[in-house]
């Protein structure tokens, strides 16, 4: 099908003002009389505040607040729920005297400049009565006073299918661990209030997942009527999970209501690492059970995920993991347990892929170690385990679409030339300095939240007199093209350019109930609304524009702006025409309201493949060759889908070799919150990245469109980590693969 | 202390205590917020601007550094209201995503294009390897410093 716009690379949305610095991101704003916050953090693990001295702090000049426990609501609140009514663990409040870890919020300090408030942050002095801490789930388990009264360990529910234990095969066993990693989005955490205590609204302006998320918070936390508490998201500098949970928009909420004036919250770098969320680090252990003929029978799992000091949203990002186990292949008998435990560290939280990236890891190790065992192709060993084509998995009751694992496979070996290459590296001087290894891994992901509720488009689209187009709809743009993506479907519909397409983000006073742009959804279900609502204006179209050139609907046609006639198209009137028609003739204004309820999930197949030099005298590893294959069902830009394709890579490549939040043994500090000793993957060290997409139109998607965002960071990690271990022959499965670490493995071997 | 230095082709002149950190001064007092703060230690590249003609972390440069000098920030890129080559072929070869990192990525490029008409591939990543793109992987952005460099060479030809 011949598309104008789908398929086709588009500049994304506001590149203009991107490339002139002139787009304004929400710590770029400033307003009248706005007043800075700055927070006061704990540097102790775990303790009870015994007391708070904040007259220094008040005297510094410009300070006009302290914040602390006893002048804020105490209120506790789930930093990671959208709607009230949601089961969560609400285990924070705004600021506390029982810290729990090394950068916990204590106090805040509101001045007039910014740096009157870092000088007068620095003053207020805490006194700390320490309690024993625990900075790992295992000594978590051991406290003799937990973290939390309620809800510090939380098991869940085992999830299973089949009957392991009566499955027939070969037990085969592998573990995997991962680190804490942060997601270093460029633009660090911003929010910014103003409340008019005249009016009593309440406007925040933050660039967040979710405004209406960020609605219910402040709502819970300062005891606001929604009406009046108007939430903007503002341009995103990247997200990748980081901006999904309402961490400052509450404490600069509460500033405002009690100055009655605007307040910002910038934080630093260091306050992202410290006092927002980090990845999880997690421990599994899998225990599979593999016939003669290497098909899998049945998985056992056990993971524990590390909390952090509150827990949040990991429970559920520990339950969402044990559907993820059961979708890629055909596995008769699934158990899968999980814990999430609170310690004394940094909160766990919402990393791109929600368990996706964890679950790839925890499962393509586990087959990789177990085809390299066995001398089988790992690429072989899929094809006889993957889920046929629109299969379910285990614990869910939809169809996963056309699950083109074999394709994918396929398409992959061939191009990246995989069994040339394993031929050529056979005969590798396994004695030289470098050695190359080949690695590879499959997997699926979601495209909207579907069954789960909270899943819906609803959008209001309107046809100014102009003919120009408005979308009102509740998107949140993470700076990964969302907006462009939209405009373009509707822009397709509507034979428009997307220039006459506008469409602001979420902002809660205008655009319905929406949970947020999380699960990768904005395309397939947004999109979805998007195109089916330009499918009713069209109608609207051609109903007005038959009046008006006095022609049966059925016999127009629609193009540049314009409605004719099929067969005499010099009979034509322009949109704008057909806008001041309803507008004279008592039809009102063209505005369709449209809600989109989608009722199907595909899981969008994705397959890496990678060629990996180790230097065994350093242990640096060098990623030389890489290949995505992604069924992206159609791309919508594709420019946009390679971008997220070679981000995946290099946060992948991060997340393998070299990214590692570091905590002091003793005391539980973050010992690198910076970028100088956090390392991410640079320009220079990237390899060339092929991408392929498997175009296979979803039936459901708009112009058949699946996800991808978070899929392409699914497997990343993994076909390193096997690419790695193939060149070492070995089966390193504690990440990161660390020079130091590799040399110690190397070593231990001798 | 006072400050004469030159802001994007102006002379101009104002109080600042000489420790302000320059990123600060321009979004502070100047109220220029195209250099943005990542790192606050010249680890990210997003507040790049050009010190006279190279390419320094506006986080790194203290005020009392910049006066008798020339400070080029991503605003005063272009001429006439026309977007500078860099600024278009980043637009047009899809090497924006988020836009956060792109104000200093193109300053860095624009320092680079400054010494060398014709870097390689090569030269190019190194001399963005001091800025950090998380939403993409850097090859839309090579290529884009490329087209760029031609059409600043065929500038220079004219």
């Amino acid at each position: 099908m011949n598309h104008t716009y789908i398929g086709k690379d588009m500049p994304i949305e506001n590149a203009a003002a991107k490339a002139m610095g002139r787009l304004v991101y929400c710590g770029d704003m400033s307003l009248p009389h706005m007043a800075y916050m700055k927070l006061v953090l704990s540097p102790v693990a775990h303790g009870i505040v015994r007391a708070i001295h904040t007259e220094k702090a008040a005297a510094i000049p410009g300070v006009l607040a302290v914040l602390t426990p006893d002048n804020t609501p105490a209120i506790t609140y789930d930093r990671g729920r959208v709607l009230a009514n949601q089961q969560a663990p609400a285990q924070e409040t705004i600021f506390s005297r029982h810290v729990r870890f090394a950068g916990d919020r204590i106090a805040a300090v509101v001045a007039e400049t910014p740096a009157a408030a870092l000088e007068a942050a620095a003053l207020v002095e805490v006194q700390i009565d320490p309690l024993p801490a625990a900075f790992t789930p295992e000594d978590a388990l051991t406290l003799e006073q937990p973290i939390h009264d309620k809800d510090s360990v939380i098991t869940l529910p085992t999830a299973s299918c089949g009957d392991f234990d009566e499955e027939v095969g070969e037990l085969f066993t592998h573990q995997t661990s991962t680190q804490r990693i942060t997601h270093v989005a460029m633009e660090n955490h911003c929010a910014l209030a103003d409340y008019d205590p005249a009016t009593r609204h309440m406007t925040i302006w933050t660039p967040t997942q979710s405004v209406f998320g960020v609605r219910s918070v402040v709502c819970t936390v300062l005891g606001l009527p929604m009406n009046r508490v108007r939430v903007i998201k503002t341009p995103m500098g990247g997200s990748f999970g980081c901006k999904q949970e309402m961490i400052l928009e509450p404490l600069v909420a509460c500033a405002a209501q009690m100055l009655g004036r605007p307040v910002m919250l910038q934080f630093d770098r260091r306050e992202v690492m410290l006092c927002t969320v980090l990845k999880h680090p997690l421990a599994s252990q899998v225990q599979a059970k593999i016939d003669a003929a290497h098909k899998v029978k049945g998985l056992r799992i056990d993971v524990t995920l590390d909390a952090g000091a509150y827990q949040s949203v990991s429970p559920d990002y520990a339950e969402t993991m044990a559907k993820k186990f059961s979708w890629v292949y055909d596995i008769p008998s699934i158990e899968y347990r999980a814990r999430s435990v609170c310690t004394n560290t940094p909160v766990s939280g919402s990393y791109r892929g929600w368990g996706g990236p964890e679950v790839a890891l925890i499962l393509e190790n586990t087959m990789n170690a177990y085809a390299k065992k066995q001398g089988l192709d790992p690429i072989d060993f899929r094809l006889k385990n993957i889920l046929p084509p629109f299969s379910q998995g285990k614990f869910i009751s939809y169809n996963l679409g056309s699950l083109p694992f074999r394709e994918a496979l396929q398409a992959g070996r061939a191009r990246f030339q995989w069994d040339a290459r394993k031929q050529a590296l056979a005969s590798q001087d396994r004695d030289g300095r470098y050695l190359k290894g080949l690695g590879m891994a499959l997997s699926t992901h979601t495209s909207g939240y579907f069954p789960r509720r909270l899943d819906w488009g609803r959008v209001i689209l309107k046809m100014e007199e102009d003919g120009t187009v408005q979308i009102n709809l509740c998107v949140h743009d993470h700076g990964c093209g969302e907006v462009t993506a939209l405009k373009s479907i509707a822009a397709e519909e509507l034979r428009l350019s997307p220039d006459e397409i506008e469409l602001q983000e979420g902002d809660t006073a205008y655009n319905a109930l929406d949970n947020g742009c999380y699960t990768s959804r904005s395309v397939y279900v947004l999109g979805k609304a998007v195109q089916e609502a330009s499918q009713s204006l069209l109608k609207e179209l051609y109903r007005y524009g038959a009046c008006l050139l006095q022609a049966p609907p059925e016999a127009l046609f629609h193009g540049g702006g314009q409605v004719f006639v099929r067969e005499e198209p010099s009979r034509a009137c322009t949109y704008s025409d057909i806008a001041y028609y309803c507008a004279d003739h008592g039809a009102g204004a063209l505005m369709i309201d449209h809600n989109h309820i989608p009722e199907s999930n595909p899981g969008p197949v994705a397959a890496h493949f990678c060629q990996v030099e180790v230097d065994r005298l350093t242990g640096q590893c060098q990623v030389t060759d890489y290949l995505a294959v992604h069924d992206v069902g159609q791309a919508i830009n594709p420019a946009s889908c390679r971008s997220q394709v070679a981000s995946a890579l290099q946060q992948g490549m991060g997340f393998v070799f070299c990214e590692k939040i570091q905590l002091d043994e003793k005391t539980g500090r973050v010992k690198n919150a910076d970028l100088q000793r956090y390392h991410v993957v640079r320009a220079a060290e990237l390899p060339p990245l092929d991408i392929l997409f498997i175009e296979q139109p979803d039936e459901k998607g708009p112009y058949g469109a699946k996800s991808l965002g978070e899929a392409c960071a699914l497997p990343v990690a993994p076909a390193l980590v096997a690419a790695v271990n193939d060149a070492l022959d070995m089966d390193l499965t504690q990440l990161p693969l660390s020079p130091e670490g590799i040399l110690k493995a190397l070593s231990e071997r001798k | 202390m006072k400050l004469r230095f030159i802001l994007n082709g102006q002379a101009i002149e104002l109080e600042a205590p000489p420790e302000k950190r320059l990123i600060d001064l321009l979004r502070e007092d100047l109220h220029l917020t195209g250099a943005k703060e990542g790192c606050g230690e010249g680890e990210c590249g997003s507040c790049t601007v050009l010190l006279d003609d190279a390419a320094v972390h506006a986080c790194l440069v203290l005020a009392g550094q910049i006066d008798g000098h020339s400070v080029t920030t991503i605003e005063g890129l272009g001429k006439d209201g026309d977007l500078d080559p860099l600024q278009t072929a980043f637009i047009e070869n899809m090497a924006i995503q988020c836009g956060y990192c792109t104000p200093g990525m193109i300053m860095a490029a624009r320092g680079l294009l400054l010494k060398n008409l014709d870097p390689s591939e090569a030269e190019i990543r190194n001399a963005i390897s001091g800025n950090i793109c998380r939403c993409a992987g850097y090859t839309q952005i090579i290529q884009a410093i490329q087209e760029a460099a031609k059409a600043y060479r065929k500038e220079a030809q004219l």
